[in-house]
């Protein structure tokens, strides 16, 4: 459907995926009406940033994007209650009711809650948005001993900067490896070792049962000191808005590849969407940045009637552990038929593997060898072939990586 | 294939710094330098440029400082700011060193260094590693510059032709006399740019050059001698023919087909609008297939132009002259670089085919020009490639093409086309471009 220069554009979500239809539709020369809708305050943080910003005096700074980039659209903070796509209207918390002509869903997703005590209705911290970091900074002080439900990016980015104020950090993650589908069980069972070795505890396999005046007790029935439970055990799309309309949800908001839901002029993208996966075709959850910066821009150009279809969301993470470096692209565990390369290195504590089909790159998994991650990922997104060339690259990742980025091959 | 994971659409950069693949030696000069400038010096695993051998070539990566970046869009904390001038920089305060823009970048222009992100910042506007190359392998191309530079040269054009609204073989005409100079002699032919003014009227001219007005089927042969007369003098002079696609691939083709046989010294462009436009919009060897005209109408029993074009640009390249181009005044620079390369060539003619998109006649709102030229070029429908002395390359690489109907849907000439008609379209360009990519591949080889 064409765009016309007069409509409304209604973006409910002000994370980065809100951002990318924001500086998008300002490239596209879009000229009709842009409001957003967040009950968040801003600026606002990314929920990446914040466990960088534990402790940090100058948060401010290092908000996504300062007030004055909201200039020129209207900016209502107030939380959206729900939608009703017959009528065109978003519904908000006091009652008021908005009109749209396309509508934008990028509300994002919350922190999974783990209920603590079954009685008070008790729950374990969790950090998603500026507000719980302030809480969890103000409890970890009078803390010494912390439990971190979860062995993923969060928990773990917790663990390591409570462990830097001198906090005693025991992490229990429920499956049999920390990172689970970042890493494969052997890389996480080097980095564990690593963790270990910097005084942080992980406990595969377990989880709380009860807690009870500073003691807690574990699945396995042992009892640990706990001051403080931090949890961080995955994050839920914040469908609530979509409830009783006909906006097809799974897990997410279900969208196509340019980012419309079932809902004709209603757009999802971001942690709340789900969208088809690049390799199985199957639609999933992809929440990451850059997948959904991508997304945002794929639903911008879409509302402008312009662009390309997405490929596909390709799982891609860099994270730092305690010093380490390591880099999680696509399908890094083989299918039969794939082409793998591997090899770790004791004595430089690096480790690298490549998969490859049919000439064409699959995934990645690299700890503490650099590389250019970006360009890997543009190789899996356009399927560029790369036949007879795996070897050559697996042996030299940064500068092949940098070489395929600036020139023909 | 084009650039591996390279150059994306809308990555458009302003300020670049570029290299001659043939004078890099692979010193790593640039890493010393780019570390003299930011870092420790002579830390080059700190240096936010890699120019060094590698697999027996030489690498050159640097950021490319795109218009819309990548990097900016995913930074967690908003570190990354890209400059009204168009530098994109790292705030080193505030970034927290998470890596998220190094896996986001397309082009390899980021480097994580243990806490912190890091990237060119070009010096401010003075790249060092650009003035320390010492094989003068390295140039900074600033775009605000260039095109200050061609606004500063003499528009040797009249002002008030009376060319249609947006027109843009005027706008190339300007432009190609801005790069040429007074030292010019003019050959306009009838067709748009001889109708609207610049050969003149009565006494005056339309030009601040010697501006000839010749026949439609002499022109190639009446800027030959022109050219032998003033080489007999000892006279260095561009001659330069500025005619529509009607004077070149169908009148004017045999005088100009011998004159390239010859050798004769003349530059040789055509602006190709893809039909008599002047005239009342009639077909032309260069109208494309399926395009609407006056002459191949669209009813009944007309579907628009039943043959294809003729491939006017390769005919030259295959009388192998000096040179033959093509260009689009979508790519400013581009064109720029090749007028001066057939300007240099003195031993034959220089040939140069140029796509001017005609609001009139194609039927598309007049402000759009630039961008149907540019779509032309993306959707390889018109792809920017230039013979040297038998070296065929792509001057603008596009690597994934756009779907050709986005450039068909966007004016009135191709309105009424069939899925069919489209299909043999795309056919047709692949096939063009094809035939152009195994020419480079043979001279890289």
């Amino acid at each position: 459907m064409a765009f016309r220069k007069s409509e409304k554009v209604v973006l409910i979500g002000n994370s980065h995926a809100a951002v990318a239809v924001i500086e998008t539709l300002r490239r596209e020369g879009f000229q009709g009406h842009l409001t957003l809708v967040s009950e968040e305050k801003l600026p606002v943080f990314s929920p990446t940033a914040l466990p960088y910003l534990f402790g940090g005096r100058e948060k401010g700074s290092r908000c996504l994007r300062p007030v004055e980039f909201y200039h020129g659209l209207s900016v209502i903070q107030e939380k959206a209650v729900s939608i009703d796509p017959d009528r065109s209207q978003v519904i908000l918390e006091s009652g008021a009711k908005l009109h749209y002509d396309r509508l934008v869903l990028a509300t994002g997703a919350s922190a999974a809650p783990v209920v603590l005590d079954a009685a008070s209705g008790d729950q374990a911290l969790t950090l998603r948005r500026a507000p719980d970091l302030e809480r969890i900074e103000k409890r970890a002080k009078r803390s010494r001993k912390i439990l971190i439900l979860g062995g993923g990016l969060i928990g773990l980015h917790l663990a390591k900067v409570l462990s830097g104020k001198g906090k005693e950090v025991l992490v229990l993650e429920l499956k049999d490896q920390i990172l689970p589908g970042l890493v494969h069980r052997e890389l996480s069972g080097l980095l564990i070792d690593h963790y270990e070795r910097e005084g942080i505890r992980i406990r595969l396999g377990s989880s709380i049962k009860r807690i009870h005046d500073h003691e807690a007790v574990l699945s396995s029935g042992e009892s640990v000191g706990a001051d403080l439970v931090l949890a961080a055990v995955g994050i839920r799309p914040n469908v609530e808005i979509v409830r009783e309309t006909n906006v097809a949800v799974r897990e997410g908001i279900l969208v196509n590849e340019r980012m419309e839901t079932s809902v004709n002029r209603v757009y999802g993208c971001g942690d709340v969407a789900e969208c088809r996966d690049f390799f199985t075709g199957r639609s999933r959850l992809n929440p990451n940045v850059i997948s959904a910066a991508e997304q945002g821009k794929r639903a911008a150009e879409s509302i402008m009637g312009k662009g390309e279809p997405h490929p596909g969301v390709i799982s891609i993470n860099t994270f730092r552990c305690m010093g380490w470096n390591l880099f999680s692209l696509g399908r890094f565990e083989p299918d039969t038929g794939d082409q793998m390369l591997e090899e770790l290195s004791e004595e430089t504590g690096s480790f690298k593997r490549l998969v490859f089909r049919e000439g064409t790159m699959k995934g990645m998994l690299l700890l503490n060898c650099p590389a250019d991650g970006g360009v890997y990922y543009n190789l899996i997104r356009r399927q560029v072939p790369l036949r007879g060339m795996e070897e050559r690259i697996f042996g030299d990742p940064l500068r092949w990586g940098k070489r395929l980025a600036q020139k023909r091959i | 294939m084009g650039e591996a994971a390279g150059a994306k659409e809308n990555m458009i950069q302003n300020h670049t710094i570029q290299r001659d693949e043939t004078k890099c030696i692979g010193c790593r000069g640039c890493e010393v330098a780019c570390s003299l400038a930011h870092q420790a010096p002579y830390r080059l695993d700190r240096s936010n440029v890699t120019g060094a051998r590698f697999e027996s070539e030489t690498l050159f990566s640097v950021c490319r400082h795109c218009e819309q970046p990548e990097c900016l869009l995913v930074c967690p904390v908003g570190a990354i700011h890209r400059s009204s001038a168009g530098i994109v920089k790292i705030d080193s305060r505030t970034c927290v060193g998470c890596g998220i823009c190094a896996a986001a970048c397309p082009l390899a222009g980021i480097r994580i260094h243990p806490e912190k992100a890091d990237k060119c910042d070009l010096c401010g506007g003075n790249p060092l590693c650009v003035a320390l190359c010492p094989e003068g392998a390295l140039q900074y191309q600033d775009q605000t510059s260039m095109s200050l530079g061609w606004k500063r040269s003499e528009d040797l054009i009249s002002p008030g032709v009376s060319s249609c609204l947006g027109c843009n073989a005027e706008l190339a005409l300007r432009f190609v006399l801005r790069i040429l100079g007074r030292n010019t002699i003019l050959a306009i032919p009838p067709g748009c740019m001889g109708g609207v003014g610049v050969v003149g009227f009565g006494m005056t001219t339309g030009a601040r050059v010697p501006v000839f007005f010749p026949l439609l089927d002499n022109i190639a042969s009446m800027l030959s001698g022109v050219k032998r007369e003033y080489s007999r003098k000892g006279v260095d002079v561009n001659v330069v023919a500025f005619a529509g696609d009607g004077g070149t691939a169908d009148v004017g083709f045999q005088c100009l087909s011998a004159a390239a046989e010859r050798g004769e010294n003349i530059i040789y462009i055509c602006y190709d609008n893809e039909g008599y436009m002047n005239t009342g919009f009639q077909r032309s060897g260069t109208t494309p297939l399926g395009a609407w005209t006056s002459t191949t109408p669209v009813g009944r029993t007309g579907s628009g132009k039943k043959q294809r074009s003729k491939n006017l640009p390769l005919i030259m390249a295959a009388h192998e002259i000096p040179y033959a181009a093509t260009a689009c005044m979508s790519y400013p620079a581009d064109f720029e670089r090749k007028l001066r390369k057939a300007m240099a060539v003195k031993d034959g003619l220089a040939y140069i085919h140029l796509l001017t998109p005609c609001p009139t006649g194609w039927r598309f709102p007049s402000e759009k020009g630039i961008e149907i030229g540019r779509l032309a070029v993306e959707t390889g429908f018109f792809p920017l490639w230039e013979m040297e002395r038998d070296v065929y390359r792509f001057t603008v690489d596009i690597e994934e093409l756009k779907p050709v109907e986005e450039l068909l849907k966007s004016m009135g000439k191709y309105r009424h086309l069939k899925k069919g008609q489209i299909d043999s379209i795309r056919e047709s360009l692949v096939k063009r471009i094809g035939m152009i990519r195994s020419l480079a591949e043979r001279t890289e080889n």
